[in-house]
């Protein structure tokens, strides 16, 4: 059935909007936490894995995955915190909060967009089962 | 003045359609075999959403849209296949209350 391959394109969207709100909501519970010298924080990102074409991209086999990168630093200077280093600067991500929050608020409304395209499809076929059978 | 006698009704023509339908039968998949290897996909179909939603309930890491894209796929073919037999009885009935 050709309805299968629309399934799965309505799929990886919801799977990919999905990874992007998990990814900003990542990104925000980070923001005011202090890294450690070692270990610094790693800013999440929602990526479509490399394929051949647009077609391979979203369909059956594709996953969307989450990438994290190193995250730039915000240092402020706080003595009194234990994560201090000897200068008395704590370091933390560098989060943009705008750009995450409008993030959270697109790939909500992208996933409704996601839903609301399955349940057309979804009743469109429904429909089409309905053919013939007035009489 | 002659009289022409009439002829018997011979039901010859109706043997050799049967015939005809037969050879039909044996040179293409039979129809029974099709119902069959549909039926046994769309029960692949309906086990496959059956197994997600007990995944989904012992706690294992589906996502919800995946196990809700399963059922209604399930839902959808299940609803295709009592359409296709709906039609089926309608034809058998029209041919069994035929008035001969």
């Amino acid at each position: 059935m050709n309805v299968d391959s629309i399934f799965a394109a309505s799929r990886f969207g919801l799977e990919f909007e999905r990874l992007r709100l998990e990814a900003a909501s990542h990104n925000i519970a980070i923001a005011n936490t202090p890294g450690s010298s070692g270990r610094p924080a790693r800013l999440m990102r929602a990526v479509a894995p490399h394929s051949p074409g647009f077609d391979a991209a979203i369909g059956d086999h594709a996953r969307p995955e989450l990438v994290a990168a190193d995250a730039a630093q915000r240092q402020v200077h706080d003595p009194s915190d234990p994560a201090a280093d000897r200068n008395g600067m704590v370091s933390y991500p560098r989060v943009d909060l705008v750009k995450e929050m409008s993030t959270l608020v697109d790939a909500g409304r992208a996933y409704e967009a996601n839903v609301r395209a399955f349940n057309t499809l979804r009743s469109m076929a429904l429909h089409s089962l309905d053919i013939g059978s007035g009489s | 003045m002659s009289v022409v006698p009439i002829d018997a009704i011979s039901i010859g023509s109706i043997n050799l359609q049967d015939k005809g339908v037969g050879e039909v039968v044996q040179g293409s998949p039979s129809f029974m075999q099709m119902v069959g290897s549909a039926v046994s996909e769309l029960n692949g179909s309906l086990n496959g959403a059956d197994a997600s939603v007990r995944a989904l309930a012992a706690g294992e890491n589906i996502p919800v849209q995946d196990v809700m894209i399963a059922m209604e796929h399930a839902h959808l073919k299940l609803q295709f296949a009592v359409e296709v037999r709906n039609r089926i009885v309608d034809a058998y009935q029209n041919l069994t209350n035929m008035q001969l």
